[in-house]
This record gives C-alpha cells, sequence and structure tokens, in this order.
C-alpha cells in the first residue's frame, strides 16, 4: 500500500517524532507507515486521514 | 531543514563511543565468567556465585543505561514507550529477585536439609520470580498501544519461543541417548532470558 505521509507531513513542516506525538504512536510507527514496512490498522489510518484533514483514499492507496 | 523535519533514522554514535563501550562490556562479562568459572572450580557457596551473577547483572544494566544516556545526550534515543518502563520496572526486580531467591533457597537447602512440605516449598520459591517475569514480557505486549510495536514483540517472542523449543527438544534427546550429561529443566528460564538479547536487539535495529 502506497502513501502520501511523508509529503503531507513535511509540508506542515512536522518531524516524524512530532506527527507521532499527534497521533499518539511511536516515532518509529510513523517511520514504519511512511516508508511501506507497515500497513497500519483502519483506526489508525483513519486518524492519519482526519488528522491531515483528507479523506483516507487521499492519504492511501492500495498498489 | 529537510534531515530536522524527517528526523530520519540512520544517525550513529560512532566508533569512538562503540569501541570502548563494546570493549568495556567484553571486560566485564569475561571477568565475571573466569571469577564464576573459579568458583565453580573451588566449590565455593552459592552465595558467591549469587553476588556474582548479581554484580554482572547490575554491570549489565549500568553498561545499557551508559549507551541509552549516550544515545539521549546525542539526540539519537527515541523516548521510552509507558510500556516499555512498566515492563524494565517488572522484568529487572524479577531476575534480580530470582537470583536473591535462588541464593536463599541453595543455602537452606544445604545448611537446614529440609524435608516434605518445607522441601516442596523451598525447590519452588526460585520459581516464583520466574512467573512474575513471564508475565511482565506478556503485559508488555497488552498494554501496549502502538500496533507496530506490538506486532514487533509479537514477533520477537514468537521467534524466542520458537528457539527455545528447537533448542530444549534437541537438547533433550542428546540427553535422551545419553550424548550429553543430564541438564536440570531449570536452565530453560535463563536460556529463554538469554535468548531473548538477540531477539531484542534484532528487533531495535529493525526499528530504526
Amino acid at each position: 500500500m502506497r502513501n502520501r505521509i511523508r509529503e503531507l507531513r513535511t509540508a506542515k513542516g512536522w518531524s516524524q517524532a512530532d506527527l507521532a506525538e499527534k497521533l499518539d504512536v511511536s516515532r518509529q510507527s510513523v517511520n514504519a507507515v511512511e516508508t511501506g514496512k507497515f500497513d497500519p490498522s483502519l483506526p489508525l489510518a483513519f486518524r492519519i486521514a482526519r488528522l491531515f484533514g483528507k479523506r483516507i483514499e487521499d492519504v492511501f492507496e492500495y498498489d | 531543514m529537510a534531515a530536522a523535519i524527517d528526523n530520519e533514522p540512520g544517525k550513529k554514535l560512532g566508533a569512538k563511543f562503540w569501541v570502548p563501550w563494546s570493549l568495556g562490556l567484553l571486560a566485564i562479562i569475561g571477568g565475571f565468567t573466569l571469577l564464576l568459572m573459579w568458583t565453580v572450580i573451588r566449590e565455593w557457596s552459592a552465595l558467591v556465585g549469587g553476588l556474582l551473577v548479581i554484580g554482572l547483572t547490575i554491570c549489565m544494566w549500568g553498561m545499557g543505561l551508559i549507551a541509552w544516556r549516550a544515545r539521549k545526550l546525542a539526540g539519537l534515543a527515541d523516548p521510552m514507550r509507558p510500556a516499555g518502563k512498566r515492563y524494565m520496572l517488572r522484568f529487572m526486580p524479577a531476575m534480580l529477585g530470582y537470583v536473591i531467591i535462588l541464593m536463599i533457597a541453595i543455602t537452606v537447602y544445604k545448611t537446614f536439609k529440609p524435608e516434605g512440605v518445607l522441601l516442596w516449598a523451598v525447590a519452588l520459591m526460585p520459581a516464583l520470580p520466574t512467573f512474575y517475569a513471564i508475565r511482565a514480557v506478556g503485559l508488555m505486549v497488552k498494554e501496549e498501544t502502538d500496533e507496530f510495536l506490538r506486532a514487533k514483540l509479537l514477533a520477537m517472542n514468537a521467534w524466542t519461543n520458537a528457539a527455545l523449543l528447537g533448542v530444549c527438544t534437541a537438547v533433550g534427546f542428546l540427553d535422551m541417548f545419553g550424548a550429553i550429561p543430564h541438564i536440570p529443566l531449570w536452565v530453560v528460564f535463563p536460556l529463554w532470558a538469554v535468548l531473548m538479547i538477540p531477539g531484542f536487539a534484532a528487533t531495535r535495529r529493525s526499528l530504526r
């Protein structure tokens, strides 16, 4: 699954640690999702999308 | 600016820190191993052996603390998760308690030669902290709210248990066929704890 998290995050000027804090997850988790090493659960994917004010399909794309 | 925003992993403390740190760790492990072998050869009491194991445990904690502190000062360490903190506060005292209670049980057994129910009580005493330590591992998985870290922890535990099962099965057959001297079952717990170390190291590497 591909995602636009890095792009959306850097556009806001947030570090991975900043995003992790806002999502209440670890920095490693943000890194793993961002780099496609780990696919988040639906609840986390929704939280990420909502944080950026986007729809889930605007952030995540199934390959 | 991109580096600050990305906060990418990969930055390291470097050889200036890790070479002396590794040499120090090797010296500690080597020194305590030699001392422990010496106590076995000289047939010193369980008290001396136990004190040495406690000393080794404390030194290992100290080395871990030095590495963590150095990484933190260099801005490389991620904050410890609450579940991880609680795990450390449960597991480490359990391990220390295991050594202390084992030492007491051996001393009581040798000194008073208990029998019957008392013997059962003395023999089972060292197993109690191991239950607490095993519970600490289970609770860490249960209490970790980060799904990625929880998945990593579950995988680490599965591999550790698989390795333990494999080693114990192989050793059990070697024992049954008389290829090796009999090994008591209590070694399974320390072996499990030892097998967790490469699991932790591999997991930490994969988390960067």
